[in-house]
């Protein structure tokens, strides 16, 4: 026997789908007999029917460009002794190892030090003639990352070693059509009303 | 469609990792995949359309302010819900206490229709379009602060009952049922105040 109080209780798990089919029952079997907890459930229908359509506002235009704006000018990092320290010390450091590299190869190895992370890009253009990569990495240059044609799909593909860190890039199909991945996770706009690529190179 | 040799997905704890380490420009990610989100919170929160654009950028500041405090264990956005909340609910106080001092009496709990004006209403119409929606959202800000909460993070951003716990601090059963209360709250209020008789 259920009370109209017990009820309230039970419909929101009812209205999500929650309710195990005994419990389904007893209630259904209570709203029955009740009009008023029938009428109860039938707005909260109606209710949830609006909420979930009500539709999203655009942000203004250039809300984001104020926010970014309106960050600190400082950037996280290392604290101000340890950079001069990093600047002060790594490039000795750095002159140690390399000399060091020399003695005992006799050739200097300083891309070594660097930890260049290899990331394999493809985009599926079939119709293209020629597709290049573009990016912050190669100063946004269509000629130096060009992309091999992989099969005859029209898959495009090139790998690239990139520093660890944010880096946005695009690809240029026939030498003049600039496009987005899109197989990337984010895009950011690119200040000419086109969107770039964002991949991110964890250290 | 990009892959490396080593999986790296764009997740938003590795983007703070990266704004943390100097990265400042890498936080433009963040602002880019959650302004839309948040300033729609907050704008239905209030109904005040500059007041949304205000508080946004706020949110993103103190984010970026406390950044080193977020738990990358935890959901970057039930963290960045948390940080417009608490903007949200203090900007009420703020409001409130500013109109006792004015008015010295007694106002009622919550009437954010009076602090977005008229003029604002006109913004409110043009970016809604819809009548009827236009009028549940007021109804819905004329909520107290924690029913307006639940329901905004549930219904219009999406979030689980976990996630909202986790963004309130509170538990699941305790979140279950304030959408409930909020939500008969809400069909009171919007009943009286804008159906027609009998409707």
């Amino acid at each position: 026997m259920l009370f109209c109080e017990d009820v309230e209780l039970m419909l929101q798990d009812y209205l999500d789908g929650y309710l195990l089919p005994s419990q389904r029952e007893v209630l259904e079997g209570h709203m029955r007999g009740c009009r008023s907890c029938r009428a109860l459930l039938g707005s909260l229908t109606r209710l949830d029917g609006r909420l979930e359509g009500i539709g999203d506002v655009e942000v203004p235009e250039g809300l984001s460009r104020s926010i970014l704006a309106a960050l600190p000018a400082q950037a996280y990092g290392p604290s101000p002794l340890r950079r001069w320290l990093i600047a002060g010390l790594a490039p000795a450091l750095a002159f140690v190892l390399v000399a060091a590299g020399f003695l005992f190869t006799g050739r200097f190895a300083l891309h070594n030090l660097v930890a260049d992370r290899v990331v394999d890009l493809f985009i599926s253009a079939p119709q293209a003639a020629s597709v290049a990569v573009v990016g912050d990495f190669n100063s946004w240059d269509p000629r130096r990352t060009r992309m091999i044609r992989s099969n005859h799909e029209g898959r495009w593909t090139a790998r690239l070693k990139l520093p660890p860190g944010v880096h946005q890039y695009g690809f240029v199909i026939d030498g003049s059509t600039w496009v987005p991945d899109p197989g990337a996770k984010t895009t950011l706009a690119d200040g000419f009303g086109g969107r770039n690529s964002v991949i991110i190179i964890d250290s | 469609m990009a892959t490396t040799a080593e999986k790296t997905p764009l997740e938003d704890a590795q983007v703070v990792r990266q704004v943390l380490r100097g990265r400042r420009d890498a936080f433009s990610v963040l602002v880019e995949r959650y302004q839309k989100p948040i300033f729609n919170f907050v704008y239905r929160f209030y109904g005040n359309y500059e007041l949304a654009q205000e508080l946004t950028q706020e949110t993103f500041l103190r984010c970026y302010q406390f950044l080193k405090s977020y738990d990358p264990e935890r959901k970057f956005s039930t963290w960045l819900y948390k940080v417009a909340k608490n903007l949200c609910v203090d900007e009420l106080k703020r409001q409130r206490s500013a109109r006792e001092v004015r008015l010295d009496d007694a106002l009622p709990a919550i009437d954010a229709r009076d602090v977005a004006g008229a003029v604002d209403r006109n913004q409110q119409v043009q970016c809604i379009r819809r009548e009827e929606d236009f009028r549940l959202l007021e109804a819905l800000q004329e909520l107290p602060p924690a029913a307006r909460t639940v329901l905004l993070l549930h219904y219009f951003q999406g979030l689980s009952y976990q996630e909202i716990g986790e963004t309130l601090g509170l538990p699941v059963s305790t979140i279950k049922i304030r959408i409930f209360r909020a939500k008969k709250l809400l069909l009171d209020k919007w009943r009286e105040t804008f159906l027609p008789p009998g409707g």
